[in-house]
């Protein structure tokens, strides 16, 4: 009995040892990665006239960004209501695109629910340019935000004040 | 002859002083004026340019909240070039509302955030700011709004 407890006493001295061992040989790194931080500047709102098919409601833009990178971007989906009033059943549907005309012989329509992608650059600073070879319509200068309507959908709405209400999301995502 | 002298020089002194408290009170007038101009100008510098026409929204990645209380030391502001007041409404991925703020003008914070129920230390990825904008009339009309998702760091 005695001896049983000595042999385990001893294997459990010896199985200690090794960990010990194994602890002075580790070393723990730790660093705090700064959250970025950014301030996403949306249009505020438009008085869109009864009857209008196409209309500009301003840009979509980053500013006093910080904390991005190449590969770590900003993603802006764009999403709305239709045209309601109150105590009036009808509605009236439109739709949003992102509206580009620098750099283009022609301007160039996006369709806004891939959502517009601001990219970080290669320095840990503000959102620039986009890499090379991506697909050129996420851009990060979408000039304007560009509303549709049809003029059926016009004519076909009872009379009243309607409103619509446009929500854009934002979030930092990486490749 | 002597009284009529010194009478006429008693009329002059007191007309000289007359006119130089007259200059006196149109220089200091001047002076205030520039004054103004001065504060004006620097007043609308320091402003900048205001836009009606859109708003600034801040975003965060993450921000850090303390476990096991309430009560927070974290405000949420709303710029100062902005025209329109916010509503702010903090909730989890699941929808769940952790806050929503009074009102916040332009160039304020709102009060330190009281959760409305304590989370538990540890990362809450994909809850959302959500921002509800208003014009600054009587109506509070609705204006075009915006989410911005970020995680929740909730430590000790």
């Amino acid at each position: 009995m005695k001896r049983s407890i000595a042999c385990a006493l001893a294997v459990m001295t010896m199985a200690s040892v090794p960990m010990a061992v194994y602890a002075d040989n580790v070393t723990v790194l730790t660093t705090t990665v700064p959250d970025a931080t950014y301030t996403l500047n949306i249009p505020a709102d438009q008085e869109i006239a009864f009857g209008t098919t196409s209309k500009m409601l301003g840009a979509v833009t980053v500013t006093e960004s910080s904390g991005f990178a190449l590969g770590k971007n900003l993603k802006v989906t764009v999403e709305h209501t239709d045209f309601v009033a109150e105590n009036v059943s009808t509605t009236i549907p439109y739709t949003l695109k992102g509206y580009m005309t620098e750099g283009y012989i022609s301007p160039q329509e996006y369709d806004l629910s891939k959502g517009l992608i601001f990219y970080g650059r290669s320095s840990y600073d503000n959102l620039g340019e986009y890499p090379e070879g991506e697909d050129e319509m996420q851009r990060h200068d979408i000039t304007n935000i560009k509303f549709s309507a049809k003029s059926s959908d016009w004519g076909r709405a009872l009379g009243g004040d309607y409103h619509s209400e446009i929500t854009f999301t934002a979030e930092v995502v990486v490749e | 002859m002597e009284i009529r002298k010194s009478n006429t020089r008693y009329a002059k002194i007191g007309t000289c002083i007359i006119l130089i408290v007259i200059c006196l009170i149109l220089l200091l007038c001047k002076c205030s004026s520039q004054e103004d101009f001065t504060e004006a100008s620097t007043t609308s510098q320091s402003v900048g340019i205001v836009s009606t026409s859109s708003i600034a929204i801040p975003g965060y990645e993450g921000i850090t909240l303390k476990a096991n209380t309430k009560r927070q030391d974290v405000c949420l502001a709303n710029p100062s070039s902005n025209q329109c007041v916010f509503r702010i409404t903090l909730c989890l991925e699941d929808g769940t509302i952790l806050w929503e703020s009074d009102e916040i003008l332009p160039g304020e914070k709102s009060k330190p955030i009281k959760l409305k129920q304590k989370l538990e230390e540890g990362t809450y990825p994909k809850a959302k700011l959500q921002y509800a904008c208003f014009k600054m009339n009587e109506e509070r009309t609705p204006l075009n709004g915006a989410e911005t998702v970020l995680t929740l760091r909730v430590k000790e």
